[in-house]
């Protein structure tokens, strides 16, 4: 049985309910998700080889959420998945309003090169509580440890730093820099990527509005309003467990069905964390800007059946 | 009286002026002409050891002009490795008079150099400050886009600024023959390629850096009339020479130039100051001890010596408000570690490379 651990913010309530539809396809995976809302999260300290929240807030949640108390250790768990606030493709977006790159129309913004871009998208995103997550988790454990970027707004989301862009070749072009500032960061942590699987998303930098509606908070079964434009729902935390589990090293798997990595219940820091050669800045640095995808897992390719719960329900 | 110099003070001879004396507590050594407080605004510019002046005056709460700030929440390292947080505009080490007074002029649009775009490996960089941008640019048109826009800052800088300080450091420099545009390196060394058909080395002469020394600061006081000038010459040797004189024949000779002109602007206009940082850490006094091992690199302690005699006369007013207010003076570079010099964006170093 492979353990997983889910540590997140609200978005971990798509995933969390994803998995109730396809945890029976996954016998040999068990998952425990440790999740708070916004930056809550970022109360979690590391004391020994373990997590502790550091506040009332943070401890409430977790009761309530996972149902434990204030702390967890490593050794309980085989594997970590982080989601959290501050970890998504629309941070270069929002840098647009001061300034732009060099696919956008001369203005009074500050012009700036992709080279620069990029290593202010690599800063803000070093910044986030997903990656301050992953950083204490990495004092503690060399374990695997999965990093989720949170999912694209939606199709019908009007954001004032994106509206300008959205249209012209610019996307993509900040799709990439996400992509390419959040692998180095990956690397440079020694995770690996899950990153949306593509039949969700609506171009570069949107998600279809399906995959939202219907979506529920983090606690209390309740329905997101009707403004809600970045929380995804059940069906979408499912197409996700299928990115993520199609690795049988994280599902437990193998293609017989046979289980796999067992030794992780032994000697679970025996595990050799992958190794990930860094190409990002090497890539923008040769004057490139397209990402490879050879690491993150969108592989993905159709949606994944709802097994009763269609997108939305 | 029997001679002229019975009625001279301790500061007028040698060996009580001199001898005895701490570098950094030199009495009498520096006297403000007019006071520099935390309220003006403070432009700075200048070769590498301007940047420890710009550092100093930071933390010690003086109002040092950033008009091209660093975009986002870039560490200080990423910043400066793109020319940013290093001067009150992202100019880049300003190394000549000549090159002070050309960007200037063509902020307000009386120059325009000539060859301004450098190509390497397939980018592009710009010819008057090839270190801002170390992996270039994308195409000729987004450097003069980027350049466009870094002008408009130099004028905020210039039209703002309540004093400019200018650290003098070289006399060499490499210019465009037929127009005689200079560069802050010679081509092909950070960027662009060398041709010395289209290209030569100039040593300009203390006339050379008077006139422009002179014609910036009368550019200056025309666009900002109250502005005045803080003067310091630069106590780094040169790297390398191009002039076919021994490189430390070639350093003195620039420096004696550029302390000279400083000196005659010091003494022809009310609102020039010189501040004799260049004495502090190169004079017999310090027996060299201010310097690294390489001779070249001024220590951490030499930069305190030199500032702390600044912040004598112009941080007083500061300080007692700071103690008055329970705060601890901020400090001057002494917490700073012996590596600081590491940390200067020092282009002109790379010359070393080339030695054999």
């Amino acid at each position: 049985m492979i353990k997983l651990c889910l540590l997140g913010n609200s978005h971990a309530g798509a995933l969390k309910l994803g998995w109730d539809i396809v945890k029976s396809n996954f016998p040999n995976c068990d998952v425990t998700v440790f999740a708070a809302p916004g930056k809550r999260i970022d109360d979690l300290q590391v004391r020994g080889r373990r997590l502790v929240a550091d506040s009332v807030r943070l401890r409430r949640f977790l009761k309530r959420i996972s149902g434990v108390g204030g702390s967890f250790s490593v050794r309980r768990y085989d594997r970590f998945l982080v989601c959290g606030s501050g970890f998504h493709a629309g941070v270069p977006a929002g840098f647009l309003a001061k300034a732009r790159i060099d696919t956008e129309p001369k203005d009074e913004r500050q012009p700036l090169s992709l080279p620069l871009f990029m290593r202010m998208v690599e800063a803000d995103l070093r910044a986030a509580s997903a990656i301050l997550t992953v950083e204490k988790l990495r004092r503690i454990t060399r374990k695997p440890i999965g990093l989720i970027p949170l999912p694209l707004r939606i199709e019908q989301s009007e954001w004032a730093a994106e509206k300008a862009i959205l249209g012209s070749g610019t996307p993509q072009k900040l799709a990439d820099c996400f992509a390419a500032a959040a692998r180095t960061i990956a690397d440079s942590l020694n995770c690996e990527m899950f990153t949306q699987p593509p039949f969700t998303k609506a171009g570069p930098l949107r998600s279809k509005s399906e995959y939202a509606k219907g979506s529920t908070r983090l606690v209390g079964n309740r329905l997101h309003g009707s403004d809600n434009v970045v929380h995804m729902n059940a069906a979408y935390g499912a197409a996700l467990w299928h990115v993520i589990l199609a690795d049988p090293a994280w599902s437990g798997e193998k293609a017989g069905g046979a289980v796999v990595a067992k030794a992780c219940d032994a000697e679970p820091d025996a595990i050799p964390a992958p190794a990930f050669s860094s190409f990002a800045r090497a890539s923008f640095e040769s004057g490139s800007a397209h990402v490879r995808a050879s690491r993150s897992r969108t592989s993905v390719s159709e949606p994944i059946p709802s097994r009763g719960h269609a997108p939305g329900a | 009286m029997r001679s002229p110099y019975e009625a001279l003070g301790p500061a007028a001879f040698w060996r009580t002026g001199v001898v005895g004396h701490e570098p950094g507590a030199i009495p009498d050594l520096y006297k403000r002409k007019f006071p520099i407080t935390p309220a003006m605004g403070v432009a700075t510019a200048g070769s590498c050891f301007a940047q420890h002046i710009a550092r100093n005056l930071r933390s010690r709460g003086f109002s040092v002009i950033d008009a091209e700030p660093a975009p986002g929440r870039l560490d200080e390292k990423s910043a400066n490795e793109f020319g940013y947080g290093i001067y009150s505009a992202r100019y880049a080490n300003i190394y000549t008079a000549r090159q002070l007074l050309q960007v200037v002029r063509e902020a307000f649009g009386e120059f325009a150099p000539a060859d301004p775009v450098w190509e390497k490996d397939g980018r592009y960089y710009d010819a008057m400050r090839p270190s801002v941008e170390p992996y270039g640019l994308a195409s000729p048109a987004e450097v003069t886009d980027h350049r466009e826009y870094h002008l408009g800052k130099v004028r905020e800088v210039v039209t703002s600024a309540d004093v400019f300080v200018f650290t003098l450091g070289l006399t060499e420099t490499w210019l465009h023959a037929a127009s005689g545009t200079v560069y802050p390196t010679a081509p092909g060394t950070l960027a662009g390629h060398f041709d010395p058909a289209v290209y030569r080395f100039h040593n300009f002469s203390f006339r050379d850096v008077y006139e422009d020394l002179s014609a910036f600061m009368d550019l200056a006081e025309r666009l900002n009339p109250d502005i005045r000038f803080l003067l310091t010459v630069s106590p780094v040797p040169l790297t390398a020479t191009a002039s076919g004189e021994h490189v430390l024949a070639a350093t003195i000779y620039s420096k004696s130039v550029l302390r000279a002109v400083a000196g005659q602007l010091f003494h022809e206009r009310a609102n020039v100051e010189y501040f004799p940082s260049y004495e502090i850490i190169t004079s017999s006094l310090s027996r060299g001890a201010y310097f690294e091992s390489n001779l070249r690199s001024v220590r951490a302690d030499g930069v305190k010596a030199a500032m702390d005699t600044f912040f004598a006369q112009h941080d007083v007013g500061n300080n007692e408000l700071q103690i008055s207010a329970g705060k601890k003076p901020a400090p001057v570079a002494e917490n700073r570690n012996d590596d600081e010099e590491d940390e200067l964006v020092c282009e002109e170093e790379l010359l070393d490379t080339f030695a054999q």
